[in-house]
């Protein structure tokens, strides 16, 4: 097969609209999930906001907490508190950045694989030209 | 008994001379007495009269006298010409060869300088003179594609991972100053966020080696596909170059034969 320029320009267009509308979607999907994951976090910083005050008036009915009276059950129960919210909030986060992470990379992928396509459409050009070059030789001197 | 004086054809008519050494005239002896001129006589009788006698007398009796000279038609007559033709036609090939060998190495100036030789060295060297253009034309051609392809790799390099790592979050105590405004102490929360850094920094340690292998791959993909291009380049044009060199020998070749004269 001669080299034919307009047959490699298809393929790149090809390769293109692939790279674009796999990209476009996956944007959107990571969007949707990077905004679920986030209102999940809200959600939960939220929770424990509304919870906090709750939780010291419990301590108040039972005459556990007052002005006068800080009981250790009190301040074991705050800082109990406490630790599960930065524990649990810890993992939203982390969870929430590794799935920003993964998106991302998914997208470096993707980027790397179209770029592979792209390079290996080049070489296939020189490939070709190359393969050409020797037909053309070959003509030339008689077959 | 044939007399002296005369040739195996004479003597014998079952012999016959050669085309190839053709009979050379004779000087035969006269019965009519010396010549004064010196000058080749031929026979003064001629034949028919008496065969034996003739034979006998000394004359010089040829084949055509026996049969006539106007039917000339004897079995040796025909191989002898048959034979003549063919004598001939070797005559005429070994002449040629003998020239056409004059001329081999001709190309080197060693030889002879026939027209026929001069003709196939000039062939020869059109036919080397093209396979050089077309040489060239291919090369021009292959190492275009592949300076065109290194262009591209070099300004395109993949290392699509290159500064990508994940960054770990900060981990906050966000009830820091409500419990100190119960007077409770954030000491044991505080352990909390410092285990809880640490396993998001294992987390992103993990990613981040995820990441750098997966760069090494593709940066050593795209240094491969450098050397790739290369050996691609050197091995076109070591094809171009026995490709040359094939037709450069059946170009010499084919000269050798035309001057040897051989197919």
């Amino acid at each position: 097969m001669a080299y034919n320029p307009a047959s490699y320009e298809a393929r790149r267009r090809g390769y293109m609209n692939d790279y674009a509308s796999t990209g476009a979607m996956n944007a959107y999907t990571q969007f949707l999930s990077q905004q679920r994951g986030q209102r999940d976090f809200a959600d939960m910083n939220k929770a424990y906001d509304k919870a906090a005050p709750q939780l010291v008036a419990s301590y108040g009915r039972r005459g556990l907490n007052s002005p006068n009276v800080g009981s250790g059950a009190f301040q074991q129960g705050l800082q109990d508190f406490a630790s599960d919210r930065v524990s649990k909030t810890a993992a939203a986060q982390q969870t929430l950045n590794t799935q920003n992470s993964m998106d991302a990379l998914q997208n470096k992928q993707l980027g790397d694989r179209y770029q592979q396509s792209l390079s290996d459409l080049e070489a296939e050009k020189a490939q070709q030209i190359a393969n050409d070059a020797q037909e053309l030789l070959k003509l030339r001197m008689g077959g | 008994m044939a007399a002296r004086g005369a040739d195996a054809s004479e003597r014998s008519l079952g012999i016959r001379r050669s085309p190839i050494y053709p009979e050379k005239p004779k000087v035969v002896a006269s019965t009519t007495g010396p010549s004064t001129t010196g000058a080749v006589q031929p026979p003064m009788q001629k034949p028919g009269f008496n065969v034996n006698a003739g034979l006998s007398n000394q004359q010089n009796i040829r084949a055509s006298d026996v049969y006539g000279a106007n039917n000339y038609t004897t079995p040796w007559a025909d191989a002898e010409a048959k034979a003549k033709a063919i004598a001939d036609a070797a005559l005429a090939q070994q002449s040629a060869f003998q020239s056409s060998l004059k001329n081999v190495g001709g190309a080197s100036g060693a030889g002879g300088t026939g027209n026929a030789g001069a003709n196939w060295q000039s062939m020869y060297d059109t036919a080397q003179k093209n396979l050089g253009a077309g040489y060239d034309q291919a090369k021009t051609m292959t190492d275009q594609g592949y300076a065109a392809l290194q262009t591209y790799l070099q300004n395109n390099p993949n290392n699509p991972y290159a500064g990508f790592t994940q960054q770990v979050q900060p981990v906050a105590n966000p009830m820091e100053q409500f419990l100190s405004a119960y007077g409770t102490s954030n000491d044991p929360v505080q352990a909390q966020v410092k285990a809880e850094q640490f396993a998001g920094e294992q987390g992103a340690g993990a990613f981040n080696s995820l990441v750098d292998i997966l760069s090494r791959s593709a940066q050593g993909s795209d240094a491969s596909r450098l050397a790739e291009m290369q050996m691609g380049q050197t091995m076109a044009g070591s094809g171009l170059e026995a490709m040359r060199g094939n037709y450069q020998s059946q170009n010499a070749l084919e000269l050798l034969k035309k001057r040897l004269g051989t197919k």
